[in-house]
């Protein structure tokens, strides 16, 4: 269920995040977050993206700044009631199955035993559980324990889904499904915010990127514009038989950087042609196969960051 | 900086004003009683441990023991140290408090409930629950089997005695949670809870008369909340209510309780625990 959701769903403002009185895990990030998208989080490993995601759901206090939600969205008493969240690290009750829970979200969210029972067996099912649904918990797999977090985040049908690193743990079909379903809820107007590293994932599902480095944000905008900063690049993916030294390719003009060597993914200029680089490799490895994309989410992330750290 | 658009609701009164909610409060007593009921190892040990500590240690040592004088009455030692079994009881449940509101604190299960509208008198009082229901059928256990040793009670005196054994649950698994909330790390809180149970219980009348200790056990004594309860419940189960001290074990569970809600209100909810 998607109510009309007010155009801005949550505001933040010169939000900061201080601890033990020295390091700031996330400063001074003012952004506004639309209804109807999807929002991916990226940044490296202690960028901040957890702590911002903590932030925003009020589970940590800020040391400076505001978050606001839209009134028409949120009790105060109960925010959880129209937000789905789950946490990097599984936020799971060892002691109950995964059918207890899963239910308690939805009872939680004042839903009465049976509609909760439904939903639970719904949601569980959405997240291929529905035949685990008696077993404990600690009995599952990493992958399996972060489906009931997913699951239970999702059981009562908020507007406004926050999730840190969903996709950890599982399988390509399960995170697919995951966000074709977050997709979908942002398509019918609620908010999703996804933090991950999966960036080729993301790249499919997400409308917006807000890209995190050391607490501050670095970049916030439609998908299309983010990568649009990597324009005057393609990407060639090269299957190969044999050993690559990395500093040969570096001679091959064209060539601007080399993010893999097996599949040998190489960054290009763009309509540069590729025929003086394949006889080039043609000449140290036995060519399989050659795929010319253009760049992705990750590329752009890539050398955004990149150039960051440059500047 | 404020927002001044009424439209909007700042995160930092999430926490504020939760209310005491009957309904949720059930939901999480339900909970609670799942988790035990899912590992019923649990229950059998807690079914277990007062036959255990009433066949072997309690009828064992009565027989090498003579009466005990309560208040000038010699009183059978089964009798008399039944309070401090109790107690005992009561403390090892203490435990299981500790244990979940650990894994609510580490897993971030409690910004979770929190966030859920749970208020912290609520989460307190849901924590509670099973220790209430355990506490509850170990007491009638106890003196059910008391009875093949010829030992009996008024009905009315054993319902009271219980009750003020709840009181005492009361007590302790806050103390526990306000453990859990100020100590983050594994080790120093089983550290602190271990070296805390033995001292705790005998230095107070839960085994033996407290006049026939030395005089430092007996000042320390004054200082045990056991010695109120443990003589609260005696004076019931001796047919002889001592109001002074039912008084007292009532008024420090009241207060623990409090300070137990107020600290896990102000509680972190994303998990520091090492």
């Amino acid at each position: 269920m998607v109510v009309n959701l007010d155009e801005n769903v949550i505001e933040v403002s010169q939000l900061g995040v201080q601890y033990d009185n020295t390091v700031w895990g996330i400063k001074d990030i003012d952004v506004t977050f639309k209804k109807g998208e999807l929002i991916a989080l990226v940044g490296a490993n202690g960028a901040g993206k957890s702590t911002f995601l903590n932030a925003i759901c009020g589970l940590i206090m800020p040391t400076k700044g505001d978050v606001f939600f839209n009134k028409n969205l949120i009790n105060r008493n109960t925010p959880f009631h129209n937000i789905g969240w789950s946490k990097q690290t599984h936020a799971i009750d060892w002691y109950l199955n995964v059918f207890d829970n899963v239910i308690v979200s939805a009872r939680l969210a004042g839903k009465n035993r049976k509609a909760s029972k439904i939903d639970t067996l719904a949601a569980l099912d959405l997240v291929g559980l529905l035949e685990y649904k008696d077993r404990d918990v600690d009995a599952l797999s990493g992958g399996q324990q972060q489906r009931v977090q997913i699951a239970r985040a999702l059981v009562h049908h908020p507007d406004i889904m926050i999730l840190d690193e969903p996709t950890t743990g599982l399988d390509a079909e399960s995170s697919e499904k995951l966000l074709s379903h977050l997709k979908e809820k942002a398509n019918k107007g609620g908010l999703v915010i996804v933090s991950s590293h999966d960036l080729n994932l993301l790249d499919s599902y997400c409308d917006s990127v807000l890209l995190l480095k050391q607490g501050s944000i670095v970049a916030y905008e439609p998908k299309t514009k983010f990568i649009s900063r990597y324009r005057d690049k393609e990407i060639l993916t090269i299957e190969y038989e044999g050993e690559l030294d990395k500093r040969k390719l570096v001679e091959i003009e064209g060539v601007v950087t080399i993010n893999d060597l097996k599949p040998l993914v190489l960054e290009i200029k763009r309509n540069t042609p590729i025929g003086q680089i394949i006889n080039k490799l043609d000449s140290l490895v036995f060519v399989m196969d050659i795929n010319r994309t253009s760049p992705g989410l990750r590329e752009a992330y890539l050398e955004v960051a990149r150039a960051k750290e440059e500047g | 900086m404020l927002r001044s658009d009424a439209n909007f609701v700042n995160t930092r009164t999430f926490r504020k004003g939760t209310r005491f909610h009957w309904e949720k409060t059930f939901i999480l007593a339900e909970n609670e009683l799942k988790a035990v009921w899912h590992h019923k190892p649990l229950l059998v040990n807690a079914f277990l441990n007062p036959i255990l500590y009433l066949v072997f240690f309690m009828a064992g040592l009565r027989g090498m023991t003579g009466g005990i004088l309560v208040n000038g009455i010699e009183v059978d030692f089964l009798p008399f140290t039944l309070p401090g079994i109790l107690m005992m009881l009561v403390i090892s449940l203490m435990g299981h408090t500790v244990y979940r509101s650990t894994i609510d604190k580490r897993w971030g299960l409690l910004g979770y409930k929190f966030m859920n509208g749970i208020s912290p008198l609520s989460y307190v009082t849901g924590l509670m629950v099973y220790p209430f229901f355990v506490f509850l059928v170990q007491g009638v256990l106890l003196a059910v089997l008391s009875l093949f040793y010829g030992i009996t009670y008024s009905i009315m005196n054993l319902i009271l005695a219980i009750s003020l054994g709840i009181v005492g649950i009361i007590f302790w698994c806050s103390l526990g949670i306000i453990i859990t909330t100020r100590i983050n790390d594994y080790h120093q809180r089983d550290i602190v809870l271990g070296l805390m149970t033995l001292p705790i219980l005998f230095t107070a009348p839960t085994f033996y008369a407290i006049e026939s200790a030395p005089v430092y056990i007996q000042f320390i004594s004054w200082f045990n909340p056991i010695t109120y309860q443990v003589t609260a419940i005696r004076s019931f189960f001796l047919g002889q209510p001592d109001i002074l001290m039912i008084i007292i074990a009532t008024a420090i569970s009241i207060i623990l309780l409090l300070l137990a809600v107020l600290l896990i209100a102000k509680a972190e909810l994303v998990s520091n625990e090492h």
